[in-house]
C-alpha cells in the first residue's frame, strides 16, 4: 500500500458510474430521480445539515478553550447523516456510532441507542434490535451507522451475516469518509468498495454520493421500504469525506494533503444544497442566521446545565446497587463531603 | 430426583411458558436440542422464533441478545462452551454489561447467558476451561453458578427474571453428575445469597459450582479419618457476593480454604481471600489457603491432576489445621 497522497486521492475519488446521485456537482441541477419531498422538507434538510455543522464548529471552539472534552465533528458528512435520518418513519430506531452525535440531538431518546465507542460493536445489537422488533410485531426498522474503517472489524461480518439470516428489518449505513483516523480506504480494504461486502451476506449493497442529501434520502428510503416489506437488510455505502480530524485530538495534516481536502470541499454537501434551494427559489437569506442562533443557544444550554452529583456515577450499573457498590459509593461521597468542609 | 441437566431444562420450559418474551438462541439449541440436550424439546413446544438456531457467531449471539432485549424480549443465549465465550468477550464486557449504564437506565438488558464450564469430562481445552474471574472483574454483570439441581432451577429462574445481564455458569460435570430433589412448580432462589452446603466448626471450605460436591466429599472423608468438623459454603453467586455469609463462616471456624477450578493467579478465589482479610482478619487462626487449577492453559490430558480433587483439598485441610 502506498502512502503517497496522490494515490490516495485517486483511490478515494467517487466513481461516477457507480454512485447514486440526484444533484449535480454544483447542486444547481437535478441529474437523477428527484425524491418526493415537499418544499418544507427540502428546507428542513438544509436546516439540519447546517445546524449539525454549526454545533460541531461551536464544540470544537469550546474544546480549544478547554471548556468541553474531546469532540468529533461530522463536517463533510452532513448529507450522509442528515439525509438518511430524514428518511426514517416515526416508529424507526437509530443505532449510532459517535460521528452522528450532533445530528441526533433532537431524535426521540426512547428510540436512540447510546453512541458506540468500540468500533462496530453496535452492529450486532442493531441486528438484535431489528430482529426483536419483528418478533414483538412492533412497527419500525433500525438504521445503524458505522464508518468504513469499522467494516474491518469482526463484528461487522458477524452482524451482517446474522442480519441476512434473520432478515432483520434494518439498514447498515456505512459512512465512507475516506479516512479511519490516519488510515486511508486503500489500506483498509482490498475490495473495490464497501457496498459489495453485502454480497457475502446475501442482501443488496448500494453506493451513493454521500455529499448529496437527496440521493442519500432516496436510497435510505428505498432500503427502509424494503425492510418494512419483510425483505431484510440493505447495506448503504455513502461516499463522503471527513473534513476535520478524527476528533479534536487528531491532526490530519500529519497524514493527508490540503489539496485532497479541497478537492472534496468542491462538492460540499451544504453549499451544494444551498445552490439547489436557490435554483428552486426556496432560499431564505435569514435561515442561516436563525439556525446559528438556535444552535449556539442549544450548545450554551448543554454546557451550562449543572452536572449531576458525582455519586450518580454509581447509578444504572444494575437496577439497584450491590452491597459492595453501595459501600464504595458512600466511601467516595464521604471523601467529597470531607473536602468540601475543609 | 433429577440431574442438573434436567432441572435446567425444566426451568427453561417453565420460564418460557410463564413469559412469552423469553426466548433461547445459540448454536445447535433448536432441532438438535443442544449438544448436551439441555434445550431438547423446546423448539417443538415454542417454535423456531423463540428457539433459534444461530450461525456459529458468538459475538452476534451476545450482541444480538442485547438488541433483542432492548426491543423487549428476554433472551437466554447459550454459548456452547465457556471457552468460546472469548469470541464474544468484547460484546459481554462491552454492550451487554454497559447498555443500561451508558443509556443512563433508558434501556435494560435482561439477558441470561448460559454457558457450561469446567474440566474432568474428557473434553479438550476450551471445552473445559473456567473463566469465572474474567467476568466477575467486569462491572455490570451478575455471575451465578449453581451447584445442585434444585439451585440450578431456582437460580436460573431468578436470573431470567432479573432485569440485569446474568452469566449463568453451568458446571459441565454436573449435567449428569449432580442429582438431587428439585422443588416442583414456581421456584425462585434469590441471587446473592450463599448456602451452607455442609455445616462445620473447625474449617470452612468456600467454593462454588461442581467444586461444592468435591469439597463436600473431601470434608466427609477428613471428618471420618481425622475427626475434624469441616463446613462447606456454596457461594451460588459470585456477583453479587454474599460477604455476610463469608464473614459468618470465617468467624465460626477461623480457618478457611477457597477452592476454584480456574488457574491460580488472578482467580476469583484470590478475591475471596482478599475479602476475608479485609473484613475478618482478626477472626483468622491460620492463613487462608487456595486450592485451584495451575497457571497453565487447561491441558488436554491429565485434567484430573489440574482440577482440584478430594486429595488436594484434604491435604490443604490438614495443613490449615496444622498451621
Amino acid at each position: 500500500m502506498s502512502n503517497d497522497s496522490d494515490t490516495n486521492v485517486s483511490s478515494l475519488k467517487p466513481k461516477d458510474d457507480s454512485l447514486v446521485r440526484v444533484l449535480s456537482a454544483d447542486g444547481d441541477k437535478i441529474i437523477g430521480d428527484m425524491p418526493p419531498l415537499d418544499d418544507a422538507a427540502l428546507v428542513s434538510l438544509y436546516a439540519e445539515m447546517f445546524r449539525s455543522r454549526r454545533i460541531g464548529e461551536r464544540m470544537v471552539n469550546l474544546q480549544r478553550q478547554g471548556r468541553v472534552h474531546t469532540t468529533a465533528t461530522m463536517a463533510g458528512e452532513e448529507a450522509a447523516i442528515v439525509g438518511s435520518l430524514a428518511a426514517l418513519n416515526i416508529s424507526d430506531w437509530v443505532v449510532p456510532s459517535y460521528r452522528e452525535r450532533w445530528a441526533v440531538t433532537r431524535f426521540p431518546p426512547e428510540r436512540l441507542l447510546p453512541d458506540a465507542v468500540s468500533l462496530a460493536t453496535q452492529l450486532p445489537y442493531a441486528v438484535g434490535l431489528a430482529w426483536g422488533l419483528r418478533l414483538k410485531k412492533k412497527e419500525g426498522c433500525v438504521l445503524a451507522y458505522f464508518g468504513e474503517g469499522s467494516s474491518s472489524e469482526g463484528d461487522f461480518y458477524e452482524a451482517g451475516n446474522l442480519a441476512g439470516v434473520v432478515k432483520a428489518p434494518m439498514v447498515f449505513f456505512c459512512r465512507n469518509n475516506g479516512w479511519a483516523i490516519s488510515v486511508p480506504v486503500s489500506a483498509q480494504t482490498a475490495a473495490d468498495n464497501f457496498a459489495i461486502k453485502a454480497n457475502a451476506f446475501g442482501f443488496p449493497g448500494v453506493r451513493v454520493d454521500g455529499m448529496d442529501a437527496l440521493a442519500v434520502w432516496s436510497v435510505t428510503r428505498e432500503a427502509l421500504d424494503r425492510a418494512r416489506r419483510g425483505l431484510g437488510p440493505t447495506l448503504i455505502e455513502a461516499v463522503a469525506y471527513r473534513y476535520g480530524g478524527h476528533t479534536t485530538a487528531d491532526d490530519p495534516q500529519r497524514y493527508r494533503s490540503q489539496e485532497e481536502l479541497e478537492s472534496w470541499q468542491k462538492r460540499d454537501p451544504i453549499t451544494r444544497f444551498k445552490n439547489f434551494l436557490t435554483a428552486r427559489n426556496l432560499w431564505d437569506p435569514l435561515l442561516e442566521e436563525k439556525i446559528t442562533e438556535e444552535a449556539n443557544a442549544w450548545v450554551e444550554a448543554r454546557i451550562t446545565t449543572p452536572a449531576p452529583a458525582p455519586g450518580t456515577i454509581f447509578d444504572h450499573v444494575f437496577d439497584e446497587l450491590t452491597p459492595r457498590m453501595r459501600r464504595q459509593q458512600i466511601e467516595m461521597q464521604e471523601l467529597i463531603d470531607g473536602e468540601k468542609r475543609q | 430426583m433429577m440431574t442438573m441437566r434436567e432441572s435446567i431444562s425444566l426451568a427453561l420450559f417453565e420460564e418460557m411458558r410463564r413469559d412469552e418474551r423469553v426466548m433461547v438462541l445459540g448454536q445447535d439449541i433448536g432441532t438438535n436440542g443442544g449438544v448436551f440436550r439441555v434445550t431438547d424439546g423446546l423448539i417443538e413446544e415454542f417454535g423456531p422464533d423463540r428457539v433459534y438456531d444461530t450461525p456459529i457467531s458468538e459475538a452476534a449471539i451476545i450482541g444480538g441478545s442485547v438488541g433483542l432485549a432492548v426491543a423487549g424480549m428476554v433472551p437466554v443465549p447459550e454459548i456452547q462452551f465457556m471457552g468460546f465465550s472469548l469470541q464474544a468477550f468484547h460484546q459481554i464486557a462491552g454492550p451487554l454489561s454497559r447498555m443500561r449504564y451508558r443509556s443512563r437506565g433508558r434501556f435494560e438488558c435482561p439477558v441470561t447467558v448460559r454457558m457450561p464450564f469446567g474440566g474432568n469430562v474428557n473434553s479438550p481445552e476450551l471445552h473445559s476451561d473456567s473463566f469465572d474471574a474474567l467476568y466477575t472483574h467486569i462491572p455490570g454483570l451478575k455471575v451465578v453458578v449453581p451447584s445442585t439441581a434444585a439451585d440450578a432451577k431456582g437460580l436460573l429462574a431468578a436470573s431470567i427474571r432479573d432485569p440485569n445481564p446474568v452469566l449463568f455458569l453451568e458446571p459441565l460435570r454436573g449435567y449428569r453428575g449432580i442429582r438431587d430433589d428439585v422443588p416442583e412448580g414456581d421456584y425462585v432462589t434469590l441471587l446473592g445469597k450463599a448456602r451452607v452446603a455442609r455445616p462445620g466448626t473447625d474449617v470452612t471450605i468456600i467454593t462454588w459450582g461442581y467444586m461444592v460436591k468435591t469439597a463436600t466429599r473431601a470434608a466427609e472423608q477428613v471428618e471420618l479419618e481425622d475427626g475434624v468438623s469441616v463446613g462447606v459454603l456454596d457461594l451460588r453467586s459470585l456477583c453479587p457476593l454474599d460477604e455476610e455469609a463469608i464473614a459468618q463462616a470465617v468467624e465460626r471456624t477461623g480457618r478457611v480454604i477457597v477452592v476454584e477450578e480456574a488457574a491460580f493467579t488472578g482467580s476469583f478465589a484470590a478475591e475471596i481471600v482478599a475479602t476475608i482479610q479485609e473484613q475478618s482478619f482478626y477472626s483468622l487462626e491460620a492463613p487462608v489457603r487456595r486450592v485451584t487449577g495451575y497457571d497453565i492453559p487447561m491441558p488436554n490430558a491429565y485434567q484430573e491432576h489440574y482440577v482440584p480433587d478430594e486429595k488436594r483439598i484434604i491435604k490443604a485441610i490438614r495443613e490449615t489445621l496444622d498451621a
